[in-house]
C-alpha cells in the first residue's frame, strides 16, 4: 500500500549511518573475497589445464566441492564448524568479516577459475607454438601472450561475478557481520516497518550495481586494443586532418 | 456453435470460482482457525523438534486459549524482527512468540500480558572473565538475538562501556556462540537459561539477573481490540484461573510464579 509510505523514514534509512557503514562493509568484503578469489581460481585453472595428473586432479576436486555446496552452508561451516575442530577459531581475532572472506573467496574461486580457464582455452594453442619457436619462456608465453588475450575474455564474466558476490554478502548477516541487509532488518524491527527499510537498502544495492557496471565498462575498453576492428574505428587519428593553426 | 461451447466452459468456470471463493470467505467469518506468528528459536516458549514441528509455552498457551472459543491454533513461522509488521501485514491474527510488552510495540498493536520473567546475562560455566553486573561486559564479547529489546539495551550499553556485540538471527544461535567459546556472554531471558542449562548441564551459568521483571504479551492489531482483543483477555484470564497456564510452566520448567 503505497498510502502508507512514510517518505521520512525512507530518507531516514537511506542516510542512517547503519546503512552507510553497511553497504561499506558489504563492499569491502566484495573486493577483498574477490581479488582473493581471482588469485586462487587462477592457480585452480592452471591446475585444471595442467599435465600432471595429481594437480588436475586436486583442481576438479576443489572445483567440485566448493561448487557443490551452498554458500550459506560453507559460511555457517567457517563460523560454527572450524572452532569446534580447532579451538583458536574461537578467539576473538577470528571476526564475522574473517570467516565471510575465507568463506566466500574460496566459493568464488571455483567459480572464477572456470571463467579464467575458458580465458586461457580461448586462445589459439598455435600462438604458444609461435612463442616457443621464437624462445619465450613458458611463463613469459602465459604472461605476454595469453593473459593479455584471455582477460579480454573473461572481463564480462568476472563483471558478472563480482555482482553476485556483492549480493551473496548479505549472507553473511546470519555469522553476525553487520552489512546492508542487517541494517535494513534491524530497521524493521525498531520501526515495525518492511517497505521504507526494505526500499532503501534496494536504493543502495542498485547504486552499488550501477557503479560496478560503469567500472567493468570501462576496464573492457581498457583491454580492448587495435586488434579489435571497432575498437579501431572509434580510436580518434593520430593526427588531427586539419591542423588547428589552419583555420 | 464453437463459440456457444467456449462461453459455456468460462461462465461454469467462473461459477465454480465464485462458489470456491464464497466458502472460503464462509469459513473465514467463523474464524475455525486463530493464526499466531512465531519465531521458533526462543526455548522453552518455542522451539523446533528435529523434525521441524513447532513445541514450547507458548504453542501449548495457544492451543489452550484457541480451545477457550472453539479455535484451532496454528502457528506461523516468522523471523523475529517481522513479528509485528508481519501482523500489520495480516499475515496472522496474533503474535505470541515470548515477545516483551513495551510501550514503542503499544503503539502498533494491543497487547495481553501472561507472563513475568527475568532478563539475565549467561556466561560460561565457572564464570571465567567474572561478570557480575551489565558493565562487567566491558570489552568482552557478547552475542544475542537480533531484532529484540536485549540487542536494543546492548547497543546503548555497548556506546557507553564499550565491548564486541554479535548479533544472530536466533536466541539459540546466541547462545550456542557461549557453548562454542567463541562468545563470553548472552543476554536473554531466565526462561531460555532454564532451558539451555538442562539441555547443556555444566556448560553455562548466571553471571547475573536484572531486577526489573520483563512482561510476555501476545499481541493483536488494534482494529481487533473489541472482537479478537477481548477474546484473548477473556481466555488467558479463564486459563489462569483454571491453573492451565502453571501445567504447561511446569511441563517446560518454567517458575510457576511466573505465569501469577
Amino acid at each position: 500500500m503505497l498510502a502508507s509510505f512514510d517518505t521520512h523514514l525512507f530518507w531516514q534509512a537511506l542516510s542512517s549511518g547503519p546503512y552507510w557503514r553497511g553497504a561499506l562493509t558489504a563492499l569491502e568484503l566484495t573486493a577483498v573475497a574477490l581479488s582473493t578469489a581471482l588469485i586462487i581460481g587462477f592457480f585452480v585453472a592452471l591446475g585444471v589445464l595442467s599435465q600432471r595428473r595429481w594437480v588436475r586432479g586436486f583442481a576438479w576436486s576443489y572445483n567440485w566441492l566448493f561448487r557443490a555446496t551452498p554458500t550459506l552452508l560453507q559460511l555457517y561451516f567457517v563460523w560454527d564448524v572450524l572452532p569446534t575442530l580447532w579451538h583458536g577459531f574461537a578467539g576473538s581475532w577470528f571476526t564475522p568479516f574473517m570467516a565471510a572472506w575465507i568463506a566466500l573467496s574460496l566459493n568464488e574461486a571455483a567459480y572464477l577459475s572456470e571463467i579464467i580457464r575458458s580465458g586461457l582455452m580461448s586462445v589459439d594453442p598455435g600462438q604458444e607454438l609461435a612463442g616457443r619457436a621464437l624462445g619465450m619462456s613458458h611463463r613469459s608465453i602465459l604472461r605476454r601472450v595469453i593473459m593479455p588475450q584471455a582477460i579480454r575474455i573473461a572481463i564480462p564474466p568476472i563483471g558478472n561475478e563480482f555482482i553476485t558476490l556483492l549480493k551473496l554478502t548479505s549472507l553473511a548477516s546470519i555469522i553476525s557481520l553487520h552489512e546492508l541487509l542487517t541494517a535494513s532488518t534491524q530497521l524493521t524491527a525498531a520501526k515495525f516497518e518492511y517497505t521504507e527499510p526494505l526500499l532503501a537498502a534496494l536504493v543502495y544495492y542498485l547504486v552499488i550495481v550501477s557503479v560496478l557496471m560503469a567500472i567493468q565498462a570501462r576496464l573492457e575498453r581498457k583491454f580492448t586494443w587495435t586488434s579489435n576492428r571497432r575498437g579501431r574505428r572509434v580510436a580518434p587519428p593520430a593526427m588531427p586532418a586539419v591542423s588547428h593553426d589552419a583555420r | 456453435m464453437r463459440y456457444a461451447f467456449t462461453l459455456l466452459s468460462v461462465l461454469t468456470l467462473l461459477v465454480a470460482l465464485a462458489a470456491a471463493g464464497s466458502a472460503g470467505a464462509n469459513r473465514h467469518s467463523a474464524k475455525a482457525t486463530f493464526t499466531y506468528c512465531t519465531d521458533p528459536t526462543f526455548p522453552p516458549m518455542e522451539y523446533t523438534t528435529t523434525s521441524g514441528k513447532i513445541i514450547g509455552f507458548d504453542v501449548d498457551m495457544a492451543a489452550k486459549l484457541a480451545a477457550t472459543w472453539g479455535a484451532t491454533a496454528v502457528a506461523s513461522k516468522t523471523a523475529f524482527p517481522g513479528l509485528i509488521p508481519a501482523l500489520q501485514a495480516k499475515r496472522c491474527d496474533a503474535v505470541i512468540s515470548g515477545i516483551f510488552v513495551t510501550p514503542d510495540r503499544l503503539k502498533q498493536a494491543g497487547a495481553v500480558t501472561y507472563m513475568k520473567s527475568h532478563r539475565v546475562i549467561i556466561v560460561k560455566a565457572g564464570n571465567p572473565k567474572k561478570i557480575h553486573s551489565p558493565n562487567g561486559l566491558k570489552g568482552l564479547v557478547v552475542a544475542v538475538q537480533t531484532g529484540t529489546k536485549y540487542e536494543d539495551y546492548l547497543k546503548a550499553l555497548q556506546k557507553k562501556i564499550g565491548f564486541t556485540l554479535q548479533s544472530y538471527p536466533g536466541d539459540n544461535d546466541a547462545v550456542a556462540q557461549v557453548l562454542l567459546g567463541r562468545a563470553d556472554a548472552v543476554l536473554t531471558q531466565d526462561t531460555s537459561f532454564a532451558f539451555q542449562a538442562k539441555a547443556h548441564p555444566g556448560k553455562i551459568a548466571v553471571g547475573y539477573t536484572f531486577g526489573a521483571p520483563d512482561s510476555f504479551g501476545i499481541y493483536y492489531r488494534k482494529a481487533d481490540a473489541s472482537t479478537l482483543g477481548q477474546q484473548i483477555k477473556d481466555g488467558i484470564a479463564k486459563l489462569k484461573v483454571l491453573g492451565t497456564l502453571k501445567t504447561i510452566a511446569a511441563k517446560y520448567k518454567v517458575p510457576a510464579a511466573d505465569v501469577k
